[in-house]
């Protein structure tokens, strides 16, 4: 090894950052070489100042003291953080959330909610009666016959009065035609969904330069993420003549988008 | 090695009381503070309250707006707890944290406080006085040319010298703290250190002739 070369790598060797190799080589150098040895002896000397070095820092509990009253006087953080937070609890104790931002989470959770509820009933009345149909028409060869995925249900149940036939035979009967299909439901929630989120990631961007960059990299991570896995969900959903278990999970994708800005929003 | 191991520990107050509770790791205390235990939280605190208030001191160079801006980096770092994602680095992301809010806090006021600070004190030219024998004294004299010294390093440069000679960070913990790249670590420690040799030769002709 070379002087040059070997003044080079003293920085580093005193740093510990050489590989096993290079710390070995360069010792060798030191070893047979007086002029670089005694740089080698004078970069320790410096270090040893650098060690020496006492700042006038002292960390006293009222530092502590402070912080907590900080962290102790956001009250809807600490307790999301305890209790897992409720979606409405967070929704309505963060100061910095507008009426509309609110207004718009709870019709959009409103119609979320409808939307599933209704796909799900809608499933079971598309279901049921063809059941029933069997029992009432067929044999029990015939009966079992039947391709319908359900259980095969218990005949007895036919025989009931009016006031115990199940609920979703009675809802074929009694509520009003079911005009909206899965399609525009899922639109509906989603517009709502993505009003709600504009209005937040608005709110985000403004206060974008008072963020933690390190915070901004994982929240941009984490939308990239999210956005993804909506296109994902909307592809299935169109390729599964609208999968409800596709539905969910874009609803919770657009769940989990709103939760991440309404996070930036409240910091 | 007396700093580390100081850096190492808890407060003074506090060390006996909750040597057990230190053995903690990061991993368990992150855990725990996340589901709000305070306590979890005042151990990671205690743990690197000093070494993030010395860092934060390197760079701003005045005590109490480090006292001040390392109270800003754990609020930052408790709000932020959901956000770390390798809890072993626990210690890197704190120093990243400190550096963000030390950084804000210069671009904003402190800049100017701090150059008024360093005219006010032109230790530059105390280095004609050498020092004296007494070792305490040696020592007050040679941490106010260091701090001053210190001070008068561009900022990146001042970052990179206090992480890796004060706190001896590795390169790329350093990086990832900073944002820079390795290559731009080296360089500028390398620089910082010469700026620093020139401030600091005095006390190292005394150091050799010793």
């Amino acid at each position: 090894m070379r002087c040059e070369e070997c003044n080079n790598l003293l920085e580093e060797l005193i740093d510990g950052e050489l590989n096993e190799q290079a710390s070995r080589s360069v010792t060798a150098h030191l070893a047979s070489c007086a002029p670089c040895a005694g740089l080698h002896q004078r970069l320790l000397a410096e270090h040893e100042i650098y060690s020496s070095y006492e700042r006038d820092i002292e960390v006293t509990p009222i530092l502590w003291t402070r912080i907590q009253e900080r962290i102790s006087s956001e009250p809807v953080r600490r307790s999301s953080i305890k209790t897992g937070g409720t979606f409405l609890n967070r929704l309505f104790g963060a100061p910095r959330l507008s009426f509309s931002v609110a207004a718009a989470l709870v019709v959009f959770t409103a119609i979320t909610t409808v939307a599933t509820i209704r796909l799900l009933e809608r499933r079971n009345v598309s279901t049921v009666p063809s059941e029933i149909a069997d029992t009432h028409t067929s044999d029990e060869g015939a009966a079992e016959d039947t391709q319908t995925p359900s259980p095969k249900p218990d005949p007895r149940e036919n025989e009931l009065p009016s006031a115990q036939v199940p609920a979703a035979v009675k809802i074929k009967h009694t509520a009003p035609p079911l005009k909206a299909t899965p399609d525009q439901l899922v639109r509906d929630a989603e517009q709502k969904y993505v009003t709600a989120i504009a209005i937040l990631a608005k709110d985000v961007q403004k206060r974008r330069d008072q963020l933690d960059p390190v915070m901004l990299t994982q929240l941009d991570l984490a939308l990239t993420q999210i956005d993804r896995t909506i296109a994902d969900t909307k592809k299935a959903m169109r390729e599964n003549n609208n999968d409800p278990n596709a539905l969910q999970y874009l609803l919770a994708a657009y769940s989990r988008k709103y939760e991440v800005l309404n996070e930036l929003a409240d910091y | 090695m007396k700093r580390q191991m100081i850096d190492a520990m808890s407060l003074d107050g506090r060390r006996k009381t909750r040597a057990g509770a230190l053995m903690n790791s990061s991993v368990d205390l992150i855990a725990r503070a996340r589901r709000g235990d305070d306590d979890a939280f005042r151990l990671i605190f205690d743990r690197y309250a000093r070494p993030v208030s010395s860092f934060i001191y390197d760079i701003v160079g005045q005590r109490e707006q480090a006292e001040e801006l390392t109270q800003k980096t754990f609020v930052r770092a408790y709000r932020n707890l959901k956000g770390l994602r390798d809890e072993q680095r626990l210690s890197t992301w704190l120093f990243g944290i400190a550096k963000n809010v030390a950084r804000e806090s210069i671009r904003t006021t402190i800049k100017d406080r701090m150059k008024v600070a360093i005219d006010d004190h032109p230790l530059v030219e105390l280095s004609d006085d050498r020092p004296t024998p007494d070792g305490t004294l040696l020592n007050n004299e040679l941490n106010r040319i260091i701090h001053d010294a210190i001070g008068d390093l561009d900022e990146d440069k001042r970052l990179v010298f206090s992480l890796k000679v004060l706190h001896q960070k590795s390169y790329e913990d350093i990086a990832e703290i900073t944002g820079f790249s390795i290559p731009k670590v080296k360089t500028d420690l390398h620089r910082a250190r010469a700026e620093m040799r020139r401030r600091i030769r005095p006390y190292l002709d005394t150091s050799a002739a010793s």
